[in-house]
């Protein structure tokens, strides 16, 4: 069940970001996900292995749904908030529903028991998730800034 | 915690990620053929990739294999990663600067796997690796010719928008 729920969810989100008009380049968006999924990797290996402040799954089908929210759900939710709200002037709200949506899958995960927080909860997890968001802004306008130097090789 | 140590001594397998992360320097040295952000997409590609299998097929429940001194997540696991990038890094520089073209694209790829395999039974030798459950080098084989097979789909795909903004 939480398989295919998952799977779902991770489809329309991709989706929806290959077919909303963007304001990154392709280079831009392919290294903003791999920064992304790098430091989402990080801090949950981090928060599961090191801190055990989370336990994931022992289950090996059921770490299918903690490795796809992990390294696809996070990053593609990044993803989106930066294209749509990069020239928006609704920043806080395409922020507030971002983290709403990370929020909800948080929830779905732990009632599925792909995670279970022992000394974690929806607040840590709330502050965790924003500093992804904010981080993929600051990156994207750190890449567009280097983008506007000018610079060419060939 | 309960993990796996296999010995705490600075020994082969800290010298070999020590000498690998020095290989950075030759991305600086080579002549620049790719402006400052492929540089770095074609340098974090390698970083990227060997963090999400790594931390995807070497950590529980799957767990084949552990990286370094113990099963923890430490510094020096870090540090390994970053020598990836060097190596992907690599493989697009030589890929542009020797024209690969048509079905000799599938050559470089078998060249490159050979290389990663080498590279690996390396790390496995001086214990940077630590196989569990079964897992044999032959597996990655599979993960070396789908992750560069996708590293030149991304090259052309970043070479064909090169200097426009996504539709």
């Amino acid at each position: 069940m939480a398989i295919s729920i998952s799977f779902i969810l991770v489809w329309f989100f991709v989706s929806c970001f290959l077919l909303i008009p963007k304001t990154l380049s392709f280079l831009h968006n392919f290294i903003l996900f791999m920064f992304t999924t790098i430091v989402s990797t990080n801090v949950m290996t981090i928060l599961t292995m090191q801190l055990e402040f989370i336990k994931n799954t022992q289950n090996p089908f059921l770490f299918i749904v903690f490795i796809l929210y992990r390294d696809v759900l996070i990053p593609v939710i990044v993803l989106l908030f930066v294209n749509v709200s990069l020239h928006s002037e609704k920043k806080r709200l395409f922020f507030l529903l971002a983290l709403l949506i990370l929020v909800l899958f948080d929830y779905f995960l732990v009632q599925f028991k792909v995670m279970e927080f022992i000394k974690w909860n929806f607040l840590f997890a709330m502050i965790v998730h924003s500093a992804y968001l904010l981080i993929g802004l600051l990156i994207s306008k750190l890449l567009t800034a280097m983008d506007n130097r000018g610079e060419s090789i060939k | 915690m309960n993990e796996v140590v296999y010995e705490k001594s600075f020994d082969a397998n800290e010298w070999f990620v020590l000498i690998n992360l020095l290989f950075i320097i030759i991305v600086f040295i080579l002549p620049r053929i790719f402006n400052r952000l492929e540089s770095v997409a074609y340098f974090l590609y390698g970083v990227f990739i060997a963090m999400f299998f790594d931390h995807t097929i070497s950590v529980g429940p799957w767990d084949f294999y552990d990286v370094n001194d113990s099963a923890a997540y430490q510094l020096l696991d870090f540090l390994s990663y970053l020598s990836f990038g060097t190596y992907s890094y690599l493989f697009m520089y030589l890929y542009v600067r020797f024209k690969i073209k048509g079905f000799f694209n599938i050559l470089y790829i078998a060249v490159w796997t050979v290389f990663s395999l080498g590279v690996e039974w390396v790390g496995l030798k001086v214990g940077l690796y630590h196989y569990d459950k079964g897992f044999q080098s032959y597996w990655s084989i599979s993960i070396y010719l789908l992750v560069q097979s996708s590293q030149i789909l991304i090259y052309h795909l970043i070479v064909k928008t090169r200097g426009r903004a996504q539709e």
